[in-house]
């Protein structure tokens, strides 16, 4: 479980307008730098947010990839793929 | 010796600022501010001294403080492109940074510290209304309030007791304000957020009470039912209630003389005076 590798991509995609584009573009190629296991980089490239949290992914960082829409994802349907997990 | 001369403990939400930018100065929320403005330029503060969450953004799980000082001549931001904000740069004073983290590491508090770092919409929120000129240099204070294990709310307390101290004996005539700022009750990104909203406020029952213990000055009972359970239920974002605890560590049992709540935000706006 690389946690650590799905938060730091999150804040990348805040701070770093180069890796942000690029994600955008190609995400599947810019994520390739990162040690991630099959599982994750399936969850990241599809925008599945529920299963990340569930791994264990921070909220706060997750939603930056809905503001920037990256991996399909915009506030719309972030919104509800989150409030899908039951609390 | 410095003299504290008053405390505010406030809201960062980011997106008032895009708000007020469509809205105007007759926005509720603009009007809020400008309450707390006008007590601020009332005190003529040489510094203000900031107690702040980061939101992962000055720090990040590489290298993560539960309490460092930011001790530098200047910063900038807000990193974290909050939206209709300018890139502001922003003065530190090194000095007292420099002699809180003397005076807290020889009283028990082994403060981290930073000399180059840039700063998020936390601390720039609050200045872009209060001081929009950023004319009067600050003194940031980080305090883990997101990241488990989260230092306990008694020794958040506790820090802010130290900082009074060290205020007070720096050797500078200066009028010395205190600032935190934080929501009582919020979740951002995760499972309780609102329908079609960025953010929810899973607590609002706890907002309340936490917004009574200020009214009444009753610190004692607000350190302890902040809990990390408490803490927790009241949302991801939630341990910004520490920051106001810290606040009231500088405080003490002195009543506020402004306090307004924005509860469907889980938010307040408490101001205090200190001077003699």
């Amino acid at each position: 479980m690389s946690v650590y590798q799905i938060n730091k991509i999150c804040r990348e995609i805040l701070l770093d307008l180069n890796f942000r584009s690029k994600t955008q573009n190609d995400p599947s190629k810019s994520i390739s730098v990162f040690s991630l296991t099959t599982e994750e980089r399936k969850f990241l490239l599809s925008g599945d947010v529920a299963s990340l949290y569930k791994l264990g992914a921070n909220a706060f960082l997750l939603q930056h990839l809905a503001r920037f829409n990256v991996f399909g994802l915009n506030y719309e349907n972030y919104n509800k793929k989150m409030r899908s997990i039951k609390t | 010796m410095a003299e504290i001369v008053a405390a505010f403990g406030i809201p960062h939400t980011p997106s008032f600022v895009a708000t007020v930018a469509k809205e105007g100065p007759e926005a509720p929320v603009a009007k809020l501010f400008q309450s707390i403005k006008n007590y601020l330029d009332d005190v003529k503060p040489d510094v203000i001294v900031k107690f702040d969450s980061d939101h992962w953004n000055t720090f990040f799980y590489d290298n993560w403080p539960t309490f460092a000082v930011g001790i530098s001549n200047e910063t900038a931001g807000p990193i974290d492109q909050t939206p209709s904000m300018p890139w502001y740069k922003v003065l530190v004073d090194e000095s007292l940074g420099q002699h809180i983290q003397n005076v807290g590491v020889n009283n028990g508090f082994d403060l981290s510290f930073t000399k180059e770092f840039l700063i998020d919409h936390s601390i720039l929120v609050p200045l872009h209304f209060l001081t929009p000129n950023m004319q009067i240099p600050i003194v940031p204070i980080f305090i883990n309030t997101f990241v488990p294990p989260m230092p306990s709310a008694n020794r958040c307390h506790d820090l802010g007791k130290m900082v009074r101290k060290a205020i007070e004996s720096w050797p500078n005539k200066k009028r010395v304000v205190i600032m935190a700022s934080g929501s009582l009750s919020l979740e951002v990104g995760g499972p309780r957020m609102f329908e079609g909203k960025t953010f929810g406020v899973p607590d609002p029952i706890w907002a309340e009470r936490v917004v009574k213990y200020f009214e009444s000055s009753n610190i004692n009972e607000l350190v302890k039912n902040s809990t990390t359970e408490q803490i927790a239920h009241a949302g991801n974002i939630a341990g910004e209630i520490l920051n106001f605890i810290a606040l009231l560590g500088v405080v003490g049992e002195k009543k506020p003389i402004f306090l307004e709540t924005q509860l469907e935000l889980g938010n307040a706006f408490v101001a205090w005076r200190l001077d003699k």
